[in-house]
């Protein structure tokens, strides 16, 4: 079992990364009033705690985000699971075949923010007359978001595996859209509580992102040690996993 | 190749499938298992896959133990039911991206083996086009291919038509000519007595009757 990643995935990650900065940019119509560094954030970045209680723009920002877990993640498992009893038996082990879709996934993911980011700086940030941008920024972006759509794609993946599709896709709306939801509800009935927003691992980064490099890399490091349970708890799960159907 | 199944038991939501089964397993001979539906043939044979995790007892592949010592049986093709695929690419794709696992085959014998179980190794349709019959020829072709020791075959003939049932049986009197140890299931008599040197009979999860087939392939 290989890590490659066919022509026919790569259309679907570039068309949803075309889908997202589109739904991104119709949300944020007035740009030109915006410096930069607020244009990357907007686009690349997520929805402001502001708009988090608007649940329009709430829905804007995830659907590419949903339809990437069903279209790409989900279908990368499904394969994996619909070949279980091929793949598996040529492996010494079966953590290997999960590491090896871990890792194509991990590279769609990042495909797909680095095609973002690249649409992004294209359209939106070249036109411009100042093209002053902060590189550090915009690269802690993309560990950021390529970190926590992985971390949404891992509970997906444990869903698929183990439960039906269906119940994946169900998973995958309240995953990405309650997140932001709760910390609009904070930001409306209980403002002083807005700080726990920032320790919300699925809020999309909406209150992280470029506060202060401190918080940033503590952002960072606990997406990778929530990653990693959840990889150590889908492997294990999968060693007792029963071929019975 | 030896497979010892030393007093396995298996309970599936409080109903048991196999009960106390033991039996020893030798390469080079055809294995007939049939019984009705239910009757614990598939179960036996997920079992000795290292697919299912097993109450009490245990499956010993030669020196190795089943889910102690390996995950799986070290060389076996094998197919139960339902043929998968990844649905987006072709035959030849699927049996490529298969094969590139253990890497012990190249792109001449996969091609060959397509067209050995009478499908096209140029057919550009991908699998999700094909019908259930080219399924299960091409999940034959995927358990052969890498000429195993194991052959474990759950009701390989069912999607099959005539001409195909031929070719299937050709293959399996290729497969034991090279000493594999082959089991096969079936719901059809014809090809547990054509193919089986020992037809083993299952019913309610227990092995009632073993017996050596002399009539092979008459």
């Amino acid at each position: 079992m290989n890590t490659k990643i066919n022509k026919q995935f790569l259309g679907r990650i570039f068309l949803l990364a075309v889908m997202n900065v589109l739904f991104s940019g119709y949300l944020f119509s007035d740009l030109n009033s915006f410096k930069n560094d607020r244009i990357i954030h907007f686009l690349f970045g997520s929805i402001s705690v502001e708009c988090s209680s608007n649940i329009i723009l709430v829905m804007f920002k995830v659907i590419p985000i949903i339809l990437f877990l069903s279209w790409v993640v989900n279908k990368y498992i499904s394969e994996l699971k619909d070949n279980f009893l091929y793949i598996f038996l040529r492996t010494n082990n079966r953590e290997l075949c999960l590491k090896k879709n871990m890792v194509k996934i991990f590279i769609s993911i990042f495909l797909y923010e680095l095609f973002v980011m690249l649409i992004m700086l294209i359209f939106f940030i070249a036109p411009r007359e100042s093209k002053e941008i902060s590189v550090i920024n915009l690269v802690v972006l993309l560990i950021i978001n390529t970190l926590q759509l992985f971390m949404l794609a891992m509970i997906s993946n444990m869903l698929v595996l183990f439960k039906s599709e269906v119940v994946c896709n169900l998973g995958n709306i309240i995953l990405t859209t309650a997140p932001l939801v709760i910390v609009g509800a904070l930001y409306e009935e209980r403002k002083q509580w807005i700080i726990f927003a920032k320790w919300f691992p699925l809020n999309l980064g909406n209150y992280v992102y470029l506060n202060s490099m401190k918080e940033n890399i503590i952002s960072i490091l606990l997406m990778i040690v929530i990653n990693f349970v959840l990889y150590y708890a889908t492997a294990y799960r999968l060693k007792k996993y029963e071929l019975l159907e | 190749m030896k497979i010892k199944v030393e007093n396995i038991e298996k309970q599936i939501k409080g109903n048991e499938v196999l009960k106390n089964v033991s039996f020893e397993f030798e390469s080079g001979k055809v294995y007939g298992i049939y019984g009705r539906n239910g009757s614990g043939k598939t179960m036996l044979m997920r079992s000795i896959l290292g697919l299912i995790n097993l109450d009490s007892g245990k499956i010993m592949i030669d020196e190795d133990e089943i889910g102690k010592d390996i995950d799986f049986p070290q060389s076996v093709g094998a197919m139960i039911e339902n043929p998968g695929f990844f649905p987006y690419s072709t035959g030849y794709e699927n049996l490529k991206l298969l094969a590139e696992i253990k890497n012990i085959i190249g792109e001449q014998e996969i091609r060959e083996m397509i067209n050995k179980v009478g499908l096209d190794d140029k057919d550009k349709r991908t699998v999700s086009k094909y019908s259930l019959g080219m399924r299960q020829r091409l999940a034959i072709a995927q358990a052969v291919m890498e000429k195993p020791k194991l052959l474990v075959l759950d009701e390989p003939t069912n999607a099959l038509d005539e001409e195909g049932v031929e070719m299937f049986r050709k293959i399996i009197k290729e497969e034991v000519k090279r000493d594999a140890l082959i089991i096969i299931s079936s719901h059809n008599k014809e090809d547990i007595d054509i193919l089986s040197d020992v037809k083993i009979k299952m019913e309610s999860g227990k092995i009632v009757d073993v017996v050596e087939n002399d009539s092979k392939g008459e």
